[in-house]
C-alpha cells in the first residue's frame, strides 16, 4: 500500500480531507508505522510552526534590559518553543530570598478610546519602570525565575504591597470579559542589607490607579461604555497590564453661558495626551506616568467657535482637577485667510483658524461643508492638508493649478457626525505633529481632487482614496457614519 | 451596501494580526485592513467574506509594495507620531524581540505563497479559503502547507542554535 505524503497528511491533520480520503489515510495510518511517525512528525511542525508565528505577534518596541524581564505577558504565555532557552541567571537569582509585588489592576474601561490608549501607554511605561525600580539593586539580571508560577488569580503578596481598584470592577463587569490585567514583579530581595531600602521604596507606589479614583471619571467611563467596549474588542491583543502612577486630569468645558460644551478638544500642550470632552462637557485626560514629572505644563481647551483656554499645570500626584470657560469668538469664517510658509510648524499655524470657524456655520447634520479659504504655500502642485476633526483644526497648505504660491484656495470641511472631513492627497510632514495630536485623526486622501476645487457632496468617488491613522474603535464609529453620511448624499 | 460593523467586528482583529505577521508593521497592517473595510463598504456581494477580505487585503499589500518610496517615507513619518500614543502590544524584552526577531526571520525566508498560504491557515482560513485567495487548487494547499510548516521550523531551530552558541560563547 502506498504511503500517505506529507501534504496529505497536513490536510488530514487540518481536517481538510474529503470523508473518504479521510477514511483511507486513517486506516493506512493504523496499519503503518512509517506514516504514524510521519504523523507525528507532521503534528510537530503544525504546533511549532503555530508557536513561532505567535512569537511574531511581539512586534518589538522599546527594548529593555534583559533584567526587566517580568511582564505579565512572558508570565501568561511562557516560552514552549522546542528547545528553550536557558535561565542563565536563573540560578543565581533563585538562591536569593524573592519579595514578589504582585499588584492586580481589576479590567477598567476608560472614558473614550484614546483616553484608554493613553492609559495602557501609561501603563506599560509603568511596568517597564516599576520593574527597573524594583531590581534596581540586584546584582545580575533578575528575571523572574519560574514564569508559570506568576499568574495567579489573587494578588498574593510576599513582601509586597497590594493594591487594587475595587470601584472599577463594576465597570468591567459591563465590559467583555477579558484577560485579566495583571503585572508581576518579582525582584530578588536584598540580598546585601544596603540594598534593601532602595528595593522596598519604588513598589508602594506602584499600584494606583488614580482614575478609579474619581468620580468623574467613572462616569465618564459609563457614558462611554458602548465605545470602550468597541475599543476592547479590537484591542484586546494590545491589552497590557500594569500598575500605574498615570496622573489624571480631570474636569469640564463649560460655555460662558454654563452650557456644557461637548467633543472640545483638551490637550497637555507640547505632549500627545490629548482627549475630548463629553456630552456634559466633562473629560478626563490621562498623563502617562513617564510625562509626569512634576513640570508645569499648559493644559488648552479647544473648541471651534471658541476662544482656546489654557491652564497651568503640574502633573504630579494621582489626579488633577481643571475645569475651562470657554469664549466665545465669532469670527465669521469666510473671510479667514490662513497664510503660511512652508517652514512654520503646524502647530503654531493653528492658533487662527481653530477660532476661527465660526461655530454658527457647522450644519448640523449630513455633509454640508463648511468651506475654509485659504492661502497655499509652495508645493509641489498637490493639494495638502490636514483635516481632523471634533474642534481641531491642523494645517492648511495648498497650492492652486496655477502653480504659485500664496494664492487663496478654498477647501471644504465635511461635517460626518461629530467630525470634520475633508479629502486632501497627502499630508507635508511637517504638519503631521498638529494632526496626531488629535485624538480622532480622519484624514481621507482624494487623488482626484483638483487643485482648488471645492467638493460639495461626498460620494463613493470621493473616498476613492486611502482611509488611515483610524483605529480600533474609532474606525468603526468613523466607518458607520460615513456610511450615514453617504446613504444621504448619494442621490 | 455590506453590513460592515459585522464584518469589521467579525475579521477585524483576524486581518490585522495577519496583516502584522506578513508585514511586521502592526501601523502598516491597521492601514491595510482599514482600506479593506472601505472597501467592502462598496462590495456588493461577497459569496466568502473571510476569502474576500483576506484577498483584497493581500492585493492591498502587493500594490502598495509598488508605491513610491515618499509616500512610504511620509507614512513612517506619521506613524511614528500615531505610536507614541499606541500602546505597544506587550511589553518587549530582550528575549521576546529575539525570538521575534528570529520568528521573522524564519517566516520571511519562505517562499512568498508558503508564507501567506500557512499565515492564513493559521487565521482559521480553510483549505479552499486559501486556495481562492492565492488563485491555487484546494489539492495542493496541503502540500504547500506541510513544506511552509517543515521549512519555517528547520529555519528557526537554525536560527535558535545559532543564538544559543553565540549566547554560550559570551558566557564563557
Amino acid at each position: 500500500m502506498q504511503h500517505l505524503d506529507e501534504g496529505t497528511i497536513h490536510a488530514w491533520l487540518d481536517g481538510e480531507l474529503p470523508t473518504a480520503a479521510r477514511e483511507a489515510a486513517e486506516a493506512h495510518v493504523a496499519a503503518c508505522d512509517e506514516c504514524k511517525a510521519a504523523v507525528a512528525e507532521a503534528r510537530g511542525y503544525i504546533a511549532a510552526s503555530s508557536r513561532i508565528l505567535l512569537a511574531l505577534d511581539a512586534v518589538p518596541g522599546g527594548v529593555l534590559p534583559a533584567s526587566t524581564s517580568t511582564s505579565s505577558a512572558a508570565a501568561r504565555a511562557p516560552r514552549r518553543f522546542m528547545i528553550s532557552r536557558p535561565w542563565m541567571a536563573a540560578a543565581a537569582v533563585l538562591v536569593l530570598s524573592t519579595a514578589t509585588v504582585l499588584a492586580v489592576r481589576p479590567k477598567r474601561e476608560v472614558a473614550i478610546a484614546t483616553v484608554a490608549a493613553r492609559d495602557e501607554l501609561g501603563a506599560s511605561r509603568v511596568d517597564t519602570h516599576s520593574a527597573a525600580n524594583a531590581v534596581a539593586s540586584a546584582p545580575m539580571t533578575a528575571v523572574a525565575p519560574e514564569p508559570a508560577a506568576a499568574p495567579s488569580e489573587k494578588a498574593v503578596a510576599s513582601n509586597g504591597p497590594i493594591a487594587r481598584a475595587p470601584s472599577d470592577e463594576k465597570n468591567a463587569a459591563q465590559k467583555k470579559a477579558e484577560r485579566q490585567p495583571m503585572i508581576v514583579a518579582q525582584a530578588p530581595a536584598a540580598e546585601a542589607p544596603a540594598s534593601a531600602p532602595a528595593l522596598a521604596a519604588p513598589a508602594p507606589e506602584q499600584p494606583k490607579a488614580p482614575f478609579a479614583s474619581s468620580p468623574v471619571a467613572k462616569d465618564a467611563a459609563e457614558n462611554s461604555a458602548a465605545l470602550a467596549g468597541k475599543m476592547a474588542d479590537s484591542r484586546n491583543a494590545r491589552r497590557e497590564a500594569a500598575a500605574d502612577v498615570d496622573v489624571a486630569i480631570t474636569g469640564r468645558v463649560l460655555s460662558e453661558a454654563g452650557a456644557p460644551l461637548a467633543s472640545a478638544s483638551v490637550q497637555l500642550e507640547g505632549t500627545s495626551s490629548v482627549t475630548l470632552t463629553h456630552e456634559d462637557g466633562r473629560y478626563a485626560l490621562i498623563v502617562p506616568a513617564a510625562r509626569a514629572d512634576g513640570k508645569t505644563k499648559a493644559l488648552v481647551a479647544r473648541l471651534i467657535g471658541y476662544k482656546a483656554a489654557t491652564a497651568p499645570i503640574a502633573p504630579a500626584g494621582d489626579s488633577i482637577a481643571q475645569d475651562f470657560v470657554l469664549r466665545a469668538n465669532p469670527i465669521a469664517l469666510g473671510q479667514l485667510v490662513i497664510t503660511g510658509e512652508g517652514t512654520t510648524s503646524g502647530v503654531e499655524k493653528l492658533g487662527s483658524p481653530i477660532h476661527a470657524l465660526d461655530s454658527a456655520r457647522q450644519e448640523p447634520r449630513g455633509v454640508s461643508p463648511v468651506r475654509a479659504r485659504g492661502t497655499a504655500v509652495s508645493g509641489n502642485g498637490q493639494r495638502n492638508g490636514v483635516f481632523l476633526a471634533n474642534g481641531a483644526f491642523a494645517e492648511l497648505t495648498s497650492r492652486t493649478s496655477s502653480g504659485e504660491s500664496g494664492e487663496p484656495v478654498e477647501i471644504s470641511l465635511y461635517r460626518v457626525g461629530g467630525r470634520y472631513i475633508t479629502f486632501i492627497d497627502r499630508l507635508r510632514p511637517d504638519t503631521t505633529r498638529a494632526t496626531v495630536n488629535d485624538p480622532v485623526v480622519t484624514m481621507l486622501e482624494q487623488k482626484t481632487a483638483k487643485p482648488g476645487a471645492t467638493i460639495n457632496r461626498l460620494a463613493w468617488t470621493d473616498i476613492e482614496g486611502r482611509m488611515r491613522t483610524l483605529r480600533g474603535a474609532v474606525s468603526l464609529e468613523i466607518l458607520q457614519q460615513l456610511k450615514r453620511a453617504l446613504d444621504h448624499s448619494t442621490p | 451596501m455590506h453590513d460592515v460593523d459585522r464584518l469589521f467586528r467579525a475579521y477585524n482583529e483576524m486581518l490585522v494580526r495577519y496583516l502584522t505577521r506578513r508585514l511586521g508593521d502592526r501601523d502598516w497592517a491597521e492601514e491595510v485592513a482599514q482600506e479593506t473595510f472601505v472597501r467592502a463598504l462598496r462590495q456588493e456581494t461577497m459569496t466568502n467574506e473571510r476569502a474576500w477580505l483576506f484577498t483584497v487585503a493581500n492585493n492591498l499589500v502587493r500594490d502598495e509594495a509598488r508605491k513610491d518610496s515618499r509616500r512610504r517615507r511620509h507614512l513612517t513619518m506619521l506613524y511614528e507620531e500615531e505610536r507614541e500614543r499606541v500602546v505597544e502590544p506587550e511589553e518587549t524584552t530582550i528575549e521576546r524581540a529575539q525570538d521575534a526577531a528570529m520568528a521573522r526571520a524564519a517566516v520571511d525566508g519562505l517562499a512568498e505563497r508558503d508564507r501567506l498560504a500557512l499565515l492564513m491557515k493559521e487565521e482559521g482560513l480553510d483549505y479552499s479559503e486559501i486556495a481562492s485567495a492565492l488563485g491555487m487548487s484546494v489539492g495542493s494547499i496541503g502540500t504547500t502547507l506541510s513544506r511552509a510548516r517543515r521549512r519555517l521550523v528547520e529555519h528557526y531551530e537554525r536560527l535558535q542554535l545559532e543564538q544559543q552558541r553565540r549566547e554560550g560563547n559570551a558566557a564563557s
